[in-house]
């Protein structure tokens, strides 16, 4: 059996699993935000108000996706069907492979599900905003690697969450940072750098100007694609480490 | 015929490093031996003596230290193997039907095909099918093992790993166990188990190995082993002193029961002790071998003072 065949089994199976793991939080998430949303129906929303409510969600989405990359290896591991995948003739980084993009496709189905939702609030807010809205939905669903992915490898690793603090700080930042500093979030510069701090952006940056990142479109590529290339490169190099350790059963 | 091995350790080294200092564990040393093709092998040994990292050695989980792990001359991981872990759980979500169906599809059953097979390995090991679409994580202990056994053998894999099989199982889970091992030989795949129940070793097994302590201590066919291990009892009406020093010499012993003797000896002195009582005009009233069982062997390598096994 090739390794694409083998990968798109493991895909398939982390996605079932992840849906049955992850469609309660899912599901309390969209209710929850049903009821704030929808509450008021028919009152103009503000920006500051949908842009608040969208970091809820953010954060939301970005924590069931760090639990599940956190859980599911740990879970393969302690009922033993990593093992039993392994006996299976499925390679440690062909495992990596399925997992990540079966659990990414868990919650880009969540975040695709929701898009909808936010296009018709933002038409309620001013004209020109479904735009930036689509742009926040396009990050996230860009950038759920880059949380799942550190979540697996490290866990498979080290079995602590070493990394779990620095992703929460992340996350924290994300999501926050537009409710505690309101319009102004988008204007400090740090909190920019403190979000994406690649060397892409650097050169973009430099090629393009300054201007270039005040199209939200621009900035949800240029922050996706960042945390892509992070995600993959952690995906790499850790499953390559991986692969040549015995990180699993000790 | 010429037998060949399908799963072949050559002086394996596997070290842990364990708590917080990082202690070294020596889990297996300079480990040796091989698996014939078609053979059922017990690996026995005591806890700690290295059997499920063998194993997990040979499934790929693990990497050796030193030394090479062959399987299908290949290293492990290249060919799909049946594996059941100990203590067999399962993704808590999944049904046994589709954990059993997506086994076989790893081990290269079409997707048309997958379902039937994994339903007749299902059938195989007593689930009914009321338990097929039930969560595994519902399922009690030895319904968990049934289908860590199903997914073991779904897809006809010509070398499977069973891991304490019996564990937690019911006297008809064990027995249903020891068919589906018969079964799997008559089909000719090579099965390797790992236990410390000697009976169930003793039934099932034509090759064993016994570590202790990470270290091999004997390996080879069952029948080659145990042979030399036999007794041979012979009961006398009286015994000449005379022939204490030759009955030494073959590394027996007499004693009096009720109003007999009984001479032991080792099997292979059997001729010369009948010779020996022929020559001193002795006739014996009844002669009895004794074949020895695993458990005479596996108590011939156990340091003194060390709990027998099961």
């Amino acid at each position: 059996m090739t390794k694409w065949r083998q990968t798109w089994i493991v895909t398939v199976l982390s996605f079932q699993s992840g849906i049955r793991a992850a469609w309660l939080p899912f599901a309390a998430m969209f209710a929850l935000l049903a009821v704030q949303l929808y509450g008021g129906a028919g009152d103009s929303l503000s920006m500051k108000s949908l842009v608040s409510t969208h970091g809820v969600w953010t954060f939301g989405l970005f924590m069931t996706a760090l639990v599940l990359g956190l859980w599911a290896p740990r879970s393969d591991i302690r009922n033993q069907f990593l093992p039993i995948l392994s006996a299976g003739g499925v390679q440690r980084t062909t495992y990596l492979w399925g997992r990540v993009l079966g659990l990414w496709a868990v919650c880009a189905a969540a975040a695709l599900a929701m898009t909808p939702v936010w296009v018709l609030l933002a038409r309620r807010v001013e004209s020109g905003t479904g735009g930036y809205v689509l742009s926040l939905c396009l990050e996230q669903i860009a950038s759920l690697p880059a949380i799942i992915v550190p979540g697996i490898v490290l866990t498979m690793a080290f079995r602590a969450s070493g990394a779990l603090a620095i992703l929460t700080g992340d996350l924290l930042l994300r999501s926050l940072a537009p409710r505690v500093l309101g319009d102004a979030w988008e204007r400090v510069d740090w909190i920019d750098w403190a979000l994406h701090p690649m060397p892409l952006q650097l050169s973009l940056d430099q090629a393009f100007g300054r201007s270039s990142f005040e199209a939200p479109w621009v900035l949800a590529l240029v922050a996706g694609a960042q945390n892509l290339l992070w995600a993959l490169g952690v995906l790499l190099i850790g499953g390559a480490w991986l692969a040549r350790r015995d990180v699993v059963l000790r | 015929m010429v037998s060949t091995s399908v799963l072949s350790f050559q002086r394996v080294h596997k070290r842990f490093f364990v708590g917080v200092r990082r202690k070294a564990v020596q889990a297996l040393d300079t480990v040796t031996f091989a698996v014939p093709d078609g053979s059922v092998t017990a690996l026995l040994g005591p806890n700690g003596a290295g059997k499920s990292t063998a194993l997990a050695l040979a499934v790929g989980l693990l990497h050796p230290d030193r030394g090479d792990v062959h399987v299908y001359e290949a290293p492990p991981g290249r060919t799909p193997v049946g594996y059941l872990p100990e203590a067999f759980r399962g993704p808590p979500a999944m049904t046994p039907l589709r954990l059993v169906s997506w086994m076989a599809r790893l081990r290269g059953v079409t997707p048309s095909a997958a379902r039937s097979r994994a339903a007749e390995a299902l059938e195989r090991v007593g689930l009914t099918r009321r338990h097929w679409g039930r969560p595994v994580g519902k399922l009690s202990r030895g319904m968990q093992q049934r289908v860590g056994m199903a997914q073991a053998i779904v897809g006809m894999p010509g070398l499977i790993l069973l891991d304490e099989p019996m564990a937690g199982l019911s006297p008809e889970g064990r027995a249903l166990f020891h068919r589906i091992v018969s079964e799997e030989r008559a089909r000719g795949a090579t099965q390797v188990l790992s236990t410390h129940v000697l009976d169930d070793a003793q039934r099932l097994c034509d090759h064993v190995v016994i570590l202790r302590k990470g270290r091999v201590k004997v390996a080879g066919a069952l029948d080659g082993l145990l042979g030399p291990l036999g007794t041979v009892i012979v009961r006398l009406q009286e015994f000449p002193e005379t022939l204490r020093p030759s009955l030494q010499r073959l590394g027996g012993k007499a004693a009096l029961h009720g109003a007999l003797w009984e001479v032991t000896v080792p099997s292979s002195s059997r001729t010369a002790l009948l010779d020996a009582l022929r020559a001193a005009g002795v006739s014996p009233l009844q002669v009895e071998d004794q074949p020895a069982t695993l458990r005479d062997l596996y108590d011939a390598h156990r340091p003194p003072g060390e709990g027998a096994a099961a």
